[in-house]
């Protein structure tokens, strides 16, 4: 039986959770969408992530003071056995749908930027089986992987950062904000159901890390930690191309790497950076993989965890090769709407909270 | 057991991938140039200046560098030319410099580039840009004249140029792609071309080695029969002063555009005024006129131009720069003394005027060769507001003034140190 996902420490917690957070922001960002209004994603998209953590320290707070361990419980205790059920579904189908637009992103840059001659299938598969392996392990191998692999993935994203800085130029965060006021708020709505996966993941698996004291203390480090990251990178984006070039570039991240133009020890490091990405990549959707997985287990009764693993990494993978084969105008169409009504998803375990609270004042009343 | 057989297989799997499919390093011949011209029987002329890796053989002229050459409709057509001709692929990921004649950057053909797909040929949008007066593909066989495949040579030495005498500017593909999209200035490239003194000078050399014994009226011979072209007539941005020695290629100057259109050309002093007025001038030297005579001061940017724009009722634009400089000669009425006394004024009103000047060609020419659109768009809030406006329909209307402050940096510790 594998429903008990083993233990885990804060600093494992907090890298999990961090390296989430910027994989499901940073990376998966609809540049087209995130850029047509300008140049202020270093503003919107962090207090986009403020807001999926104040969704998910209300709701934290909710279950500690109801004696409620997992968001499963509270989505039960809160609407019923069937709509709970059904919102538990809803919750496992974000988290797998974050998973999946991480894993399409770092497939398409593989394949667009390193290995052209390659078939998709080839790397496809090879990405996901990876995602597959680490999740399969469980939250002990993921987590540990995170925190192994932190120090050194938070100094390539600095280096990458580093890289381009002749380039900067202030005229650039110009016209600023860009947007009207009504039109970031919509932005930062839509971009918080991204970060509030990676954060509200957690939720799903808070007997791992030592009750729910311990799992809202690490999300707040990991998730504060990763905010800066996400708000610095964004700022350095903005800083190095127009908001233009940025709507129509594919992972800005990526080109920070190619600005450098005299030949010397940090040129053409970009490939090799790339594969540095991957990692927190993998990390970040083998975590929300394992995730949906459990909460599946939790919903809905089966007692080991490692057939749902398989079941979801075989949907993720499906996705990403259908919309390489002939479905691709169909996944953006998915991939804007996840991103205009992913939102809504925040809602279904905040009116559980809600629901929970007004129990207890009506306890309270009698 | 068998737990660890089999993760080590899906390890295997994992790091071994890339060994599928894998091409040998020789199989390769690297292109670190490509050079754009006009084409007889198709569009272009497409010559790319390619780098072997050197090996028992690394002894020969042009060590391991050579110009291939192909016409075609696009860039792509040429290229199948090229393969079809050669037992080598080519590999463009190593290309660091797209050379075009001014020809075709005057009839707006660098639009071309638009439309390339970079990650098809493994080309960087890094890649840097360059205009040539003479012919592109002469240009990249003066990169082979020299002993060594000196495209990286040619590199260093425009960084060189560009940070310490500032002749020249760097410009790549992004750079471009972001001035001709966001519409906020207009971009200026490299300009390069080929010295034929020096490309003559190549030709005896070699003349004399081969034949060993030929006489030397032989060289004046390959002078006049060398396309026709003549040291008087070559177009060059040195301003037709003869230079002994060197590359025959050599950069200096640079592109304006209006757009995709090249417009005309700067000479390198001239684009040090150029790279004063946009805040990327690091030192050079300027000589000054003053009384009868003049002085030569080494100038030295401390921090950027202060510009001040307003774009109502009409755009003018206030340029403010403080400048540190020290005097390298003194000539004739310009005498140490004469600092305080006059000679600052002068040299102040001097880059003034001059960066007028070089403000109205860059006007005329329409383009916004100074990046004043940059100020511009730091006036809108909303960039629906700032598209509509439409900086480039204002730009010929705009009023600049400079203002420049020099001070003397300290000449007395370099006094004593002589």
């Amino acid at each position: 039986m594998r429903i008990n996902e083993g233990r885990i420490g804060g600093q494992e917690a907090a890298a999990m959770t961090g390296i989430a957070v910027y994989a499901a922001t940073v990376f998966t960002l609809d540049s087209q969408t995130a850029y047509s209004g300008g140049n202020a994603t270093y503003i919107w998209l962090p207090v986009s992530i403020a807001l999926s953590l104040a969704a998910v320290l209300i709701i934290m707070r909710v279950m500690q003071k109801k004696d409620i361990s997992t968001l499963d419980m509270l989505l039960k205790k809160s609407f019923g056995r069937l709509i709970g059920g059904a919102a538990s579904a809803v919750v496992i189908l974000l988290l797998v749908t974050n998973a999946y637009f991480i894993i399409v992103d770092f497939v398409n840059m593989v394949h667009s930027f390193v290995f052209y001659d390659s078939g998709y299938w080839e790397i496809a598969i090879w990405v996901t089986v990876t995602v597959f392996l680490l999740s399969f392990w469980g939250l002990e191998c993921i987590s540990r992987t995170a925190l192994i692999m932190l120090p050194l993935l938070a100094g390539i994203i600095l280096y990458t950062l580093f890289l381009p800085v002749q380039s900067y130029s202030a005229y650039r965060l110009y016209p600023f904000p860009g947007n009207r006021l009504s039109e970031i708020l919509i932005d930062m709505l839509d971009g918080s159901s991204r970060s509030f996966g990676a954060i509200a993941a957690l939720l799903c698996m808070t007997n791992g890390v030592h009750g729910m004291k311990f799992a809202r203390k690490y999300c707040i480090i990991g998730t504060a930690a990763a905010t800066v990251f996400v708000a610095f990178t964004q700022l350095c984006i903005a800083l190095t191309f127009d908001y233009i070039d940025l709507s129509d570039m594919l992972f800005p991240l990526y080109r920070l790497g190619m600005m450098g133009i005299e030949e010397g020890y940090f040129f053409r490091m970009d490939t090799l950076l790339l594969f540095f990405w991957m990692m927190i990549g993998v990390i970040a959707a083998a975590y929300f993989i394992y995730a949906a997985s459990i909460l599946w287990c939790r919903a809905f009764g089966p007692k080991d965890t490692r057939p749902a693993v398989v079941a979801l990494s075989v949907t993720a993978a499906s996705a990403v090769l259908l919309q390489a084969e002939g479905y691709f105008d169909e996944a953006q169409h998915f991939q804007t709407l996840v991103n205009e009504l992913g939102w809504c998803v925040i809602t279904l375990p905040l009116a559980a909270a809600v629901i929970q609270l007004l129990k207890r004042s009506k306890g309270a009343k009698v | 057991m068998k737990k660890l057989l089999l993760s080590l297989l899906l390890a295997l799997c994992c790091i071994c991938s890339g060994c599928l499919g894998a091409v040998q390093a020789d199989d390769y011949i690297y292109v670190v140039a490509i050079g754009f011209d006009v084409g007889e029987q198709c569009r272009y002329n497409i010559s790319v200046l390619v780098q072997r890796e050197n090996s028992s053989d690394g002894q020969s002229a042009s060590g391991g560098a050579e110009v291939i050459a192909a016409e075609g409709d696009s860039m792509f057509e040429a290229i199948t030319t090229m393969h079809a001709g050669g037992p080598f692929k080519l590999d463009f990921s190593r290309v660091n410099t797209i050379v075009m004649s001014e020809e075709l950057m005057r009839r707006g053909d660098m639009n071309e580039l638009a439309d390339l797909a970079f990650n098809s040929i493994k080309l960087r949008q890094s890649v840097k840009l360059a205009a040539t007066l003479c012919e592109a593909k002469s240009f990249l066989q003066g990169l082979c004249l020299e002993n060594a495949p000196n495209i990286t040579k040619l590199q260093f030495s425009v960084f060189e140029n560009y940070s310490q005498e500032g002749i020249t500017v760097i410009t790549n593909y992004v750079q471009l792609m972001e001035c001709i999209r966001g519409g906020r200035a207009d971009a200026v490239i490299m300009l390069g071309g080929v010295d034929p003194a020096a490309i003559h000078r190549a030709a005896q050399e070699s003349s004399q080695m081969t034949k060993g014994s030929a006489p030397e009226g032989g060289g004046g011979q390959e002078q006049q029969s060398d396309g026709g072209q003549s040291e008087n007539s070559e177009q060059t941005t040195t301003d037709g002063i003869i230079r002994t020695g060197g590359m025959s290629t050599y950069v200096s100057g640079v592109a304006l555009l209006d757009g995709w259109y090249m417009k005309g050309v700067l000479n390198g002093n001239d684009t040090k005024l150029l790279l004063l007025a946009r805040g990327e001038f690091d030192r050079g030297n300027f000589r000054v006129p003053y009384g009868k005579d003049s002085g030569v001061i080494h100038v030295k940017m401390l921090k950027k131009p202060k510009v001040k724009l307003t774009l109502t009722p009409q755009p003018s634009a206030k340029v403010s720069m403080s400048l540190r400089c020290t005097v390298l000669q003194y000539m004739g009425d310009a005498e140490p003394q004469e600092w305080e006394m006059g000679f600052k004024e002068a040299a102040e009103s001097y880059i003034e005027a001059e960066l007028r000047r070089v403000f109205n060609i860059c006007q005329k020419l329409n383009s916004d060769a100074m990046c004043f659109g940059h100020y511009a768009s730091m006036q809108f809030s909303d960039v629906v507001a700032w598209e509509e406006y439409g900086w480039k329909a204002y730009y010929p209307a705009l009023e600049a003034d400079f203002s420049v402050s020099l001070e003397l940096a300290d000449e007395n510790v370099t006094t004593r140190l002589e």
